[in-house]
């Protein structure tokens, strides 16, 4: 069905990640495919659909899977992947031409210096393979490639170049809200974000759609499309539709090929000399556990039988209050200031590190409901939801969960998608370390209420999923507690790969993609000499 | 396109400095149409051309290459002669520039010498090629000659806007082959004749008047180099003439700006979700709505539409009501980027997004309500402009 049945260089995602080192290698001649499981997509569906769903606080939604390649849904939920407890985790990913990119915020973080050396610096959760100094000229690569703004103040991870764009410019409410809390001693800074400040890279500067997620309705924003138009553009093949469900060895322990289906079920198999999975931190462990193989039984490059452990999220809790003057959230970017003071410290030897950010959100569907629920109708409530949208505000907030092995992806023995691939199946619970960070941001959550002369203050104390999964593919340096080494080789296959936030061996507090941007770009230019070698 | 964009700032930074230095301070600006530099930029010279390294990814043709002396770049000028004789042809329009008189002629000979051979001997001496005859109207205000200077030999404006030789003089032409540039010509219908005189100079200066048009393409480029760096008074003269020369047209039921109302009727697209793998749509008005209403509203009345960076209404806008759909068809496919004034108007391309069907339902979407409701655009008519 498809041409290409071989390729030096074979990748599995066509997210950001298999994108980017897509499209380094074949910029630099390498015979490169990129194997997708869901279908090519295109944004002006995407926008219509959102604007079509009625479930707009759902990002999932505007997202209906291709029936062949499922991923999750929860309005209403299709139990993918299996949530086997005790805590939820409900992941938020797509199987698309694109990946989950489409539908981020456009956070693009450093993660701290401290953040790669948790456990020689506080005793806690793991050390990485490799350091943030190792890291940051791919840091900036990625800011590059993206066309990051940021500030160049307030934000302790060591730059060795200023931000390629200016930082973003402020709404008035992320303005104000910084304001008002300062003489209490709270910072408030600009989130960097590859959110366009101005026309850069033939996309335009964000208009104000404030809909970042679930989708940016003109590729303001560096997104799914964007990774995939330059990668193709580069001389990188996706082909779309192809759910890969087994990876072949030889008697080596090379990976020699790895088979995919099609949607009319049929089986086709791809062979190549590398091969990188770069599809998320859920189908990555999946694929690996289920072609156990005679040789292999616990699974493919899980030696360490750590495949599909330590995952990890950036649980959140968020407090929402009424301020007593009106702040006006809701116009612009959705997210772009935070509360760094809670990111780094001593006290991670005993408690959970916490970013506190402001949600410049457009509330007025919550708090209409909000007020129905209380009884309020007629003239009284328009009145009301105008008064109430002005002075609504909410944080929340982003926990540095450690990677725990008992946190695990596995295969679930129940359910099979149509094509007979078994579901993922997630076991998740939160633990002390977190807890204690909850608690002591509670805190916070009510002097920040306090300071606002909040009232009708709620708090969400159940921990939301972050969207950001990492750790089931751990980097290490002993082959006996990790999968992949510092240059995300898998232990036990020299020519496999991954370039997914499963490799990232702590979670710190803030969004993987960066760094994730960062570790593919860091593989990329490892591959190349390995291509070069022959 | 040949003229790629971006770099002009920095190349030209120093002139829009040194214009803005002497325009702003109102008593000098007598004599700040006198300077090279002023020359320079109303010749709009820039457009093509580089007159330092060229070794940007800009596209223009550098000039620093071989120093011509006083005679050869006349030659240049108004014969549209290299020094090797060979004919540069009538993409340099040197039939207008022919017209430039000689003392500032020897300016922008002065000008090309200092800034693309700073130091080197200036070569003068020796008769110039003759200048073409470029009579004043007597019977007109200065101002009104100063106007027809501008237009008909500094500026060149039939350059593009006048048809091929024998023509109407500013009654329409071409830019690259692709783009229509408008009739012009004091016509109320096929021209500007209902562009008021201050609706030309703001046109000029910042390349957006709302209600009327938005300078994209190669008009936004001469805006950028050349119309928006003038004086006021230069322009209030180019719109004094320009709303007195001969008006031509005929054929045009309307003026291009005077389609167009608001779309109404976005709620009835509202409709279940679609399979993401199997979409369906082609209708123009649900691609625009996907495409372009986060932008141009789904109204389509713009947002931000008056300012320069903003996006323009579609309604009321030559672009979309010109009854030869080129221009519209062109910048769906190659998108826009015009810095007017330190502020960027952009527009992104769509060629690689949209095949030729989505482009054609959505620019007949956009002429049936915003435009001219008679210019209907095929896949076929859009192919032509790849």
């Amino acid at each position: 069905m498809n041409e290409k049945n071989s390729a030096d260089v074979v990748i599995v995602g066509s997210g950001v990640s298999g994108c980017l080192i897509g499209s380094r290698l074949a910029a630099k001649g390498a015979d490169v495919l990129i194997l997708e499981a869901g279908p090519r997509v295109t944004r002006s569906h995407i926008v219509e659909n959102f604007r079509n769903s009625p479930y707009k606080g759902d990002f999932q939604s505007p997202y209906p899977p291709a029936p062949y390649a499922i991923h999750p849904q929860y309005s209403p939920s299709n139990n993918y992947p299996v949530q086997a407890g005790p805590h939820g985790y409900p992941a938020g990913y797509m199987r698309m031409v694109g990946g989950t990119l489409w539908h981020w915020a456009g956070m693009a973080w450093r993660m701290l210096p401290s953040d790669f050396i948790m456990k020689s610096k506080y005793g806690v959760g793991r050390d990485w393979a490799v350091t943030y100094d190792e890291l940051e000229p791919y840091y900036y690569e990625a800011e590059v490639e993206m066309g990051v703004g940021g500030p160049e103040e307030g934000w302790p991870a060591p730059r060795s170049k200023p931000f390629p764009n200016p930082a973003m410019a402020l709404p008035s409410f992320d303005k104000k809200v910084g304001d008002t809390i300062k003489p209490s001693g709270y910072n408030l800074i600009t989130e960097p974000v590859a959110r366009n400040t101005r026309p850069f890279d033939g996309r335009p500067a964000c208009a104000g759609n404030s809909n970042c997620m679930p989708i940016c309705p003109i590729e303001a924003q560096y997104t799914g499309e964007t990774a995939v138009r330059k990668a193709e553009k580069a001389g990188a093949v996706i082909h779309e539709n192809c759910v890969v469900y087994k990876i072949e060895h030889d008697n080596k322990g090379r990976i020699s090929a790895v088979l995919y289906k099609t949607p009319d079920g049929s089986s086709h198999r791809v062979k190549g000399k590398i091969f990188v999975l770069a599809a998320n931190a859920i189908e990555i462990p999946k694929l690996l556990l289920i072609s156990a193989s005679s040789k292999y039984p616990d699974g493919m490059a899980n030696s360490s039988g750590q495949v599909g452990r330590n995952l990890m999220d950036h649980p959140g809790t968020s407090v929402r209050f009424l301020s007593k003057e009106p702040m006006y959230p809701g116009r612009g970017p959705m997210r772009a200031s935070c509360i760094p003071d809670f990111c780094d410290g001593d006290f991670r030897k005993e408690r959970a590190a916490v970013k506190i950010n402001l949600g410049n959100y457009s509330s007025a569907r919550g708090i209409t409901e909000y007020l129905l629920s209380k009884g309020i109708y007629g003239e009284k409530l328009n009145s009301m939801i105008r008064d109430y949208a002005s002075r609504w505000v909410i944080f929340n907030s982003m926990f540095d969960i450690l990677p725990r092995p008992e946190n695990r992806v596995t295969v679930s023995g129940s359910f099979k998608d149509v094509l007979g691939i078994p579901y993922p199946e997630i076991h998740y619970s939160i633990d002390d370390y977190v807890d204690k960070g909850a608690a002591f941001t509670r805190g916070h959550f009510g002097k920040l209420a306090e300071i606002f002369g909040g009232t009708e203050i709620a708090y969400t104390d159940s921990y939301m999923n972050n969207n950001h999964m990492m750790g089931t593919t751990i980097m290490g340096d002993d082959p006996k507690d990790s999968v992949v080494d510092r240059d995300l080789r898998t232990h036990d296959h020299p020519n496999l790969f991954i370039a997914s936030g499963s490799v990232m061996a702590s979670a710190g507090t803030v969004n993987s993609t960066l760094t994730i941007s960062a570790l593919c770009l860091r593989l990329a230019d490892a591959l190349l000499k390995e291509t070069a070698k022959g | 396109m040949i003229f790629h964009k971006k770099r002009h700032i920095a190349l030209y930074g120093a002139v829009l400095a040194m214009l803005v230095f002497v325009c702003g301070c109102g008593k000098k600006e007598k004599t700040a149409s006198d300077t090279p530099e002023y020359l320079y930029a109303a010749a709009g010279c820039a457009e093509c051309h580089s007159l330092t390294s060229g070794d940007d990814d800009s596209g223009k043709i550098p000039l620093n290459t071989e120093a011509l002396t006083e005679a050869q770049f006349a030659s240049a000028l108004r014969q549209g002669k290299l020094p090797d004789g060979s004919d540069m042809g009538d993409i340099m329009p040197w039939k207008y520039y022919a017209r430039i008189t000689d003392g500032d002629t020897v300016k922008l000979y002065e000008y090309y010498m200092k800034t693309a051979f700073p130091g080197e001997k200036i070569s003068v001496g020796g008769a110039l090629p003759a200048a073409s005859p470029f009579k004043e109207d007597t019977s007109k205000t200065p101002q009104y000659n100063r106007g027809m200077y501008l237009v008909e030999a500094l500026g060149r404006c039939g350059a593009c806007h006048s048809p091929e030789e024998g023509g109407k003089p500013l009654s329409g032409g071409v830019y690259e082959t692709e783009w229509t540039a408008y009739n012009i010509t004091s016509d109320p219908a096929a021209g500007i004749g209902k562009w008021s005189s201050e609706d030309i100079e703001k046109y000029l200066k910042d390349g957006v008047v709302p209600g009327k048009g938005n300078a994209i393409s190669g008009m936004g480029l001469f805006v950028e180099v050349s119309s928006g760096l003038l004086s006021d008074s230069d322009r209030k003269a180019v719109a004094v003439y320009l709303k007195s020369a001969a008006p031509y047209g005929g054929g045009e039921e309307k003026a291009r700006f005077e389609w167009g109302e608001p779309y109404d009727g976005v709620n009835s697209l509202r409709k279940a979700m679609v399979r993401l793998d199997k979409p369906e749509d082609k209708d123009g008005a649900v691609l625009y709505n996907g495409y372009c209403a986060s932008c141009h509203g789904f109204t389509g009345e713009g947002n931000d539409s008056a300012a320069v960076g903003g996006f323009p209404s579609l309604t009321h806008n030559s672009t979309v009501g010109a009854s030869e759909p080129n221009n519209l068809i062109m910048v769906i496919l190659n998108g826009t980027e015009r810095t007017y004034g330190g502020k960027t108007a952009f527009m992104p391309a769509f060629s690689g997004e949209l095949d030729d069907g989505e482009i054609a339902a959505i620019a007949s979407f956009v002429t049936g309500r915003f435009g001219n409701p008679a210019v209907k655009i095929t896949p076929a008519d859009v192919k032509k402009f790849r």
